[in-house]
């Protein structure tokens, strides 16, 4: 069973359109350590970020799948979310956001 | 009659099969005898090698105590994180509560008791709450501005 330190996802995802971060792989669980989201605009953008199970339908997500949403990273910011997500194989971890200045990193551990 | 040496050649036995190993399955020589399943095994299920989980995911109901998870049957579990994200547009009341197998939720099972959660925020916590077999993880949203958009996350181990 190794256990691999990485970096699980990154986008920079266009205005309004769900992205995902990262999809945990067949066979595999993970562990997110952290979300880091920065700002690197010029105004204040909204985003949010969702967690689906492989059995729900990712592409049109219900209110129970949002961790965060209309949460607000200031302009130059960094948010980091460092709470942990434990999660099986299959999840899709995915963001949305109101422009297109947001850069969002998922680290943390695979196990396999 | 006194203790008596045992040599290896009195316990060896060249002609062992599968089927001496099976479980249940008694080995003798005439003087000592093993029984395979008096060896202890850990059942390497998929659920004990991959334990991470979202144990629950709810969209609670104004007033109402909601169980966000139930630790099921043969199993334990460490609580890691809770998300609890307010997509009203009121700030609302949060009260998050565990209480065991069996029991009504009162007073002393709350965790977290009329937290003011604002609107559009996430409320984070990491209890480390570890609930054994029928454990109930529950929440309700209350106050004046109970409402029903509050989404409820919670991820952790599951220990089979």
């Amino acid at each position: 069973m190794p256990n691999i330190h990485k970096i699980l996802g990154q986008i920079n995802p266009s205005a309004n359109t769900q992205t995902n971060v990262y999809v945990v792989p067949a066979s595999t669980a993970s562990l997110v350590n952290s979300i880091h989201v920065d700002n690197l605009g010029a105004a204040n953008a909204s985003y949010s970020i969702i967690v689906v199970p492989s059995t729900d339908n990712s592409t049109t997500p219900l209110p129970r799948h949002f961790i965060l949403r209309g949460s607000i990273a200031p302009t130059g910011d960094t948010v980091l979310l460092d709470f942990p997500l434990t999660l099986p194989a299959g999840t899709v971890v995915a963001a949305n956001t109101n422009g297109a200045s947001l850069a969002f990193s998922a680290f943390g551990v695979e196990v396999s | 009659m006194g203790l008596q040496q045992i040599t290896g050649n009195e316990i060896v036995n060249s002609s062992v099969t599968a089927a001496d190993l099976a479980p249940g399955a008694a080995l003798s020589n005439g003087q000592l005898s093993v029984v395979s399943s008096a060896v202890g095994v850990i059942a390497d299920s998929a659920g004990g090698r991959l334990p991470y989980k979202i144990l629950g995911q709810i969209q609670t109901t104004a007033n109402v105590l909601t169980t966000i998870y139930t630790v099921p049957a043969a199993t334990n579990t460490m609580i890691s994180t809770i998300t609890i994200c307010n997509q009203s547009p009121n700030t609302v009341s949060v009260n998050v509560a565990a209480n065991v197998s069996g029991s009504a939720v009162t007073t002393k099972n709350f965790i977290v008791s009329g937290y003011a959660l604002g609107a559009a925020e996430t409320l984070v916590l990491e209890p480390r709450i570890s609930l054994n077999v029928g454990s109930i993880l529950s929440a309700n949203i209350t106050g004046a501005n109970a409402s029903s958009n509050i989404s409820i996350n919670a991820f952790g181990v599951e220990i089979i």
